[in-house]
């Protein structure tokens, strides 16, 4: 596309036609204040923070609007728009309740940030909004409408990137309202608990369910043999929630910081991530070797599971039947674990500290049960463990690094990839070329199916077979995929498929902000604790070898069906809602 | 006589002069009145303009806001909170609760919705308000220093004068729809639209769009392409298959008939029937939708798409009687007799007469135009030839012309009397026949039809040229003497215009070409009897049949609730807004940012011929969302205070 030359704030900027002023601003350094916009997903020029003053124009513009155009002048910060932006705060604030320090954004709300740069000391306008109350009917996901500035960056991720379409506008005016699709609570749509919206919400309005004060009665319960277990994604998102630069690794401080907390054994998820692979590639054969339903679609992702069983029931039978790693090793934690160590399950705390919100969700879904108990008892995400860190004032930073505990907290870097997308195929292929080939990987790396295209394929050559892969991530692609499968477009063997854009790593439960750049580098990072890893394919980890000879005895075997494996069912269709959307992107 | 004047220019302020001596003011020429009630002052985005010193401009200004408030779409902060706030701040000053530190926050909540609201509402809402601190700033500290007084009793009433609503025949919110498809909202933007009329689908695809015309945006760059917005929210939402949920008032008990499907009894059907009336519609032929159907080709207009928005109609428990023909299958009489009212909108589906040599003949190869599209609509045989004359220059005349190219036609020559600049077609249609390879004879007119052994064998014409504007402000054309020369053709299809074949009617429902009515409320000569569509208007636009159609609703509903039918406020509001003009050519619309209006994917040339497949193929949906963001949303308020 051609470039177009304009002046802003009387300095002459070269840029792409088709840039918006806000976007031009910021190749010469300057930062234009919004509360509404996301780049290519909401450029809707609702809040007005953005406005700029452009030559020939009667009335001040929205810089995230307005594409630039050739000798266009634009200022940036004079007198009016200063004005109009400190009004514009001042209303919005008017409306907004001032519970700054009870509120669970505090010190991280783009709206407080704001407040402060512009120095609003007093809000001189009357409020005009009507209270509503909050909708806490779901398991992970919060709303409270009051603290909502209807900039509509849930709707634009629920429906342009997830295409679920459970946050939706209503009314007009000073009716409008931002709320689940229909009005409905939360809990009675298809919403899937993904919580990307709460990392877009600019305020307190969309949270998650926060659960720290349940894991703190627990720690402090002497009754209670408290575990937690720690997600792959978390060792790249933990040091970033506690001021660290993202993409930082955590992994031994983070285990050292958990035990500090209180917890009695940290196990690791990367440990049935293996399990999982060892499971899931016996079931990818099993099912070429029999004719069995295919593509085979991973089961890991809890938001992708719930997705599914709204949108596509019809392809229910081609899921995997493997329960995610954090449901495998909650019921491994109350029948193996509980059995070498002699306690009573009964008096086991299961705690997982995910970067996702739905599996909060998960995990108390009716299906979990298998080992008699609740397998997972409770959910914490990232946001979370940095609160409870921070609770605690320890140090995080001179933590030394800590072992994680046996037999649990062995792994691989294939587990350890599990949380970027892509990483689970990567994984399962590492094993499978193995174990069907029996030879050894010459290039372990499977780079093809890494990094943030929304749609990634490969083949790959295994033994006599060609295996056709296919890996996605967010739900918009995911349907991407799922639509070519059902009108019989494609003819994959296995697609992998991630709720959240980049994999968990981009999960609801991370730190805030998650921006496309930010998921980059925890995906980097993923990769780099992967390389360090002495032992990188699941089927060389001696835990899991060790788990399969004393108690589980073979991948698919009873104990295996009846503690690691499971079914999902068809739930409701959702009225069909859907929003045009110009361009897909990710956040 | 106007004492105060701020409208669009210089101010003129007679307050505290002579009132004897105000009289010379420029005053704007807006009607005295609205109805009975003597019209006070109007209040908008031009200023104000006061014709009454009892009018309470504080409370004025309270009832204009909460207009404002009422029209705001919630997007943007200024307007969704800032005119709110405005309002709440008047309130509390008429309530007697105000302060004086108010007039600064309205002044500078006024300039903030100025300077930085997304659309033209927000934008001109707070010129009047401005205005009124800045001359009626002593009104304002007087309300604050005497607290609450009595109100007046003026009464206030808002409109909206919006361009493109205002170029709509059937005044479809155009910027609310277009306002909810750039939001992503298709669901109520089709909701919108049905306010109106169902036909959406229809009119997205063969509406000739005079809101085009009167768009603010071609000031800048070119007019939105406001029928494929339309269009492709229809198509969006049929996709879903969402059809938008009308509830209809509680049944009335009252029956009505209506003469004919076309574009003006469906809507009429829609509309009595949404207001809970029973209506029964008589359908000559044996397919409903009029010339929707038996006029317009399905290249332009598919029949699934038509017949899906007719079931709508139906769905609503309107019953069609197809094949029942007025005056034959059941008489005129006996629908006067059996409903409460009787609404004619029959159409003109006759063709007017050239007027030359042989056209009475009963040549073959002479097909009049509607009946030839008639035929071909309706699935009959047509005997096209190879080599076709279409006479003409209208729409029919291109349905006619591009018709006969896919029934088979080798060659296809359009002829018409006047040069390319005069046609009445729609632009977009004469450059599709264009594209198509018809041949045009500009300047052209039939004198003679040709034939041996009875059939056409080529068409004699005559050249023409230009001469003085006729009434009609297109040049007349002149034969030039002695020019004539033969077309070699084997079918010759008039399409010079339509008349009505009104037979069927009593004597005492009186007709000169069309049927005579009283144009504001469609009466005919006979109580009880209305009329509307092309029946009364001659052959006009699907859109004016659309809102031919609902205005005789509304009158056939005041008729049956009240027994009298008068203009309504909305009638005398509308022709304010005539006279303060709602679009100006030449106002120069201060927004920057030049962008092309978005074009609709077509079929290729190549494989139109030989079949009636759909030619435009509607807006992508990146293209759609540009287009419905590139809309101003020029929503401008009046109020009239009486």
């Amino acid at each position: 596309m051609e470039n177009v030359t304009l002046k802003i704030d009387n300095q002459q900027v070269e840029v792409a036609a088709g840039t918006t002023i806000l976007e031009a601003a910021k190749m010469i350094g300057v930062e234009i204040p919004t509360l509404c916009y996301l780049k290519d997903l909401n450029e809707i020029g609702a809040c007005r923070l953005c406005v700029v003053e452009i030559k020939g124009a009667k009335a001040l513009e929205a810089a995230c609007l307005t594409e630039v155009a050739q000798d266009m002048e634009v200022w940036t910060n004079t007198p009016s728009v200063r004005e109009a932006r400190r009004l514009n705060l001042e209303l919005i604030i008017s409306n907004h309740p001032l519970e700054c320090p009870t509120c669970i954004r505090n010190t991280n709300c783009e709206l407080q940030k704001l407040a402060g740069t512009f120095g609003i000391r007093e809000v001189r306008f009357p409020q005009v909004s009507v209270k509503r109350p909050a909708d806490r009917s779901s398991p992970a996901i919060i709303q409270e409408p009051d603290k909502c500035i209807l900039c509509r960056r849930c709707v634009a991720i629920c429906s342009k990137v997830q295409t679920v379409n459970a946050m939706a506008v209503h009314n007009k005016g000073s009716d409008l309202l931002v709320a689940p699709v229909s009005q409905l609570p939360l809990a009675e749509t298809a919403c899937v608990q993904c919580g990307q919206c709460t990392l877009v919400c600019p305020t307190g309005a969309l949270y998650e369910n926060d659960q720290t004060e349940e894991v703190w009665a627990a720690l402090a319960d002497p009754k209670k043999h408290v575990v937690v277990q720690t997600a792959p994604a978390t060792r790249v998102s933990l040091g970033e929630e506690l001021g660290m630069e993202p993409g930082a690794i955590v992994t031994g401080q983070m285990v050292a910081g958990l035990r500090r907390l209180g917890f009695d054994k940290v196990f690791d998820t990367d440990f049935s991530a293996d399990l999982t692979i060892m499971e899931e590639g016996s079931e990818l054969i099993h099912r070429i070797q029999t004719g069995g339903t295919l593509p085979m679609l991973t089961s890991c992702s809890p938001g992708w599971i719930k997705f599914i069983e709204h949108f596509y029931p019809e392809l229910l039978p081609n899921l995997s039947t493997c329960k995610s790693p954090q449901q495998m090793l909650g019921t491994l934690t109350k029948t193996y674990y509980a059995e070498k160590a002699k306690i009573d399950p009964a008096d086991i705390v299961m705690v997982s500290y995910m970067p996702c919100t739905a599996k909060k969700f998960e995990a108390q879904r009716e299906e979990m049960t298998d080992s008699g108990y609740q397998d997972v008892d409770i959910v914490l995400t990232t946001r979370e463990v940095g609160r409870m860190l921070r609770q605690s004032g320890i140090d995080f930073s001179s933590l030394p690094d800590e072992d994680y505990d046996d037999p649990l907290g062995i792994s691989t870097g294939a587990g350890a990839i599990f949380g970027a997308t892509g990483g689970v195929m990567e994984a399962a292929l590492r094993t499978a070329y193995e174990l069907i080939t029996e030879e050894e990987l010459a290039d372990i790396n499977f780079t093809a199916v890494r990094g943030l295209d929304g749609v990634k394929e490969a083949t790959v050559e295994v033994g006599e077979l060609t295996v056709k892969v296919a890996v996605a991530h967010s739900l918009g692609y995911a349907r991407e995929l799922l639509d070519a499968v059902k009108r019989g477009a494609v003819d994959y063997h296995f697609i992998e498929i991630m709720c959240c854009p980049g994999g968990c790593i981009g999960g609801g439960g991370q730190p805030i902000p998650t921006n496309l750049e930010i998921r980059g580098k925890r995906i980097a990072a993923i990769y780099t604790a992967d390389e360090r890893m002495s032992l990188r394919k699941s089927h060389l980890n001696p835990a899991i070898k060790e788990l399969y000879k004393d108690f589980l005895k073979e991948p698919l075997g009873q104990k295996s069906h009846d503690l690691l494996h499971t079914h999902y069912t068809p739930r409701e269709k959702p009225e069909p809602v859907k929003v045009p959307v110009a361009k897909k992107v990710l956040p | 006589m106007v004492i105060f004047n701020s409208w669009l220019g210089e101010l003129k302020d007679n307050r505290h002069n002579d009132k004897n001596k105000a009289a010379d003011i420029n005053g704007l020429n807006v009607p005295e009145t609205v109805g009975e009630d003597k019209i006070k002052a109007i209040i908008g985005w031009g200023g104000i303009v006061l014709a009454d010193d009892t009018v309470d401009i504080v409370e004025s200004m309270q009832a204009y806001f909460k207009s404002v408030n009422e029209e705001s779409c919630g997007r943007c902060t200024p307007c969704r909170v800032g005119t709110k706030a405005i309002l709440k701040i008047l309130t509390s000053i008429v309530n007697g609760e105000g302060e004086e530190k108010d007039l600064i926050l309205l002044s500078e909540l006024g300039r903030l919705t100025q300077n930085a609201a997304h659309c033209e509402l927000g934008r001109t809402a707070p010129i009047a308000l401005l205005q009124s601190l800045e001359y009626f700033k002593d009104d304002f500290l007087k309300r604050i220093e005497n607290g609450k007084r009595t109100s007046n009793g003026n009464r206030y009433r808002s409109v909206l004068a919006t361009p493109c609503v205002n170029g709509c025949p059937a005044h479809v919110k155009i910027p609310d729809y277009v306002g909810f498809c750039d939001e992503g909202r298709c669901t109520e933007a089709l909701d919108v639209i049905f306010d109106k009329t169902p036909l959406v689908g229809v009119l997205g695809r063969i509406c000739v769009h005079p809101c085009e015309d009167n768009c603010r945006r071609q000031n800048l760059d070119e007019a939105i392409s406001i029928r494929a917005v339309k269009r492709f929210i229809s198509d969006f939402e049929k996709e879903l298959d969402y059809t938008p949920e009308v509830i209809p008032e509680p049944k009335k008990n009252k029956k009505v008939a209506i003469i004919g499907s076309g574009p003006a009894g469906l809507n009429a059907a829609y509309q009595l029937s949404k207001r809970g009336y029973d209506v029964t519609i008589l359908e000559a032929l044996p397919v409903a939708g009029g010339m929707l159907y038996a006029g317009i080709p399905s290249y332009r207009l598919p029949r699934d798409i038509l017949e899906e928005e007719i079931k709508v109609v139906e769905d609503m428990g309107v019953e069609i009687r197809l094949n029942t023909r007025v005056g034959k299958e059941v008489l005129f009489e006996e629908l006067t007799r059996e409903y409460d009212a009787l609404l004619i909108a029959c159409g003109l589906h006759e063709n007017t007469a050239m007027g030359v040599e042989g056209e009475d003949a009963g040549y073959e190869g002479y097909m009049p135009g509607v009946h030839y599209l008639r035929k071909m609509n309706l699935g009959q045989p047509v005997e096209i030839g190879e080599k076709v004359a279409v006479v003409g220059g209208g729409n029919v005349a291109m349905d006619c012309a591009r018709s006969a190219l896919r029934l088979g036609a080798k060659e296809v020559t359009l002829v018409y009397r006047r040069s390319r600049a005069e046609m009445p077609a729609n632009i977009s249609e004469i450059e599709a026949a264009e594209a198509e390879a018809i041949k045009f004879q500009f300047l052209t007119n039939p004198s003679k039809i040709i034939a041996e052994n009875g059939k056409v064998t080529g068409l004699e014409c005559l050249r023409m040229e230009l001469g003085e504007p006729d009434e009609s402000g297109r040049r007349r054309p002149i034969p030039i003497q002695g020019s004539e020369f033969i077309l070699p053709v084997d079918t010759v299809i008039p399409a010079i215009g339509q008349k009505g074949d009104f037979a069927f009617l009593p004597q005492d429902v009186k007709t000169k070409n069309v049927i005579e009515v009283d144009p504001l409320v469609l009466t005919t000569s006979v109580k009880g009897v209305f009329a509307c569509g092309d029946a009364v208007l001659g052959a006009r636009t699907v859109v004016e049949a659309v809102a031919s159609g609902n205005k005789s609703a509304e009158a056939i509903d005041r008729y049956l609730t009240e027994g009298k039918i008068q203009p309504t406020e909305d009638d005398y509001l509308q022709s304010i807004v005539e006279v303060l003009g709602a679009y100006d050519p030449d106002e120069s619309v201060g927004v920057v940012g030049k962008k092309r209006r978005g074009q609709e994917t077509v079929l290729p040339v190549a494989d139109r011929v030989g079949n009636f497949n759909e030619v435009e193929l509607g807006l992508e949906t990146p293209v759609a969302i540009e287009e419905a963001k590139r809309c101003l949303q020029c929503r401008r308020l009046v109020l009239v205070v009486t």
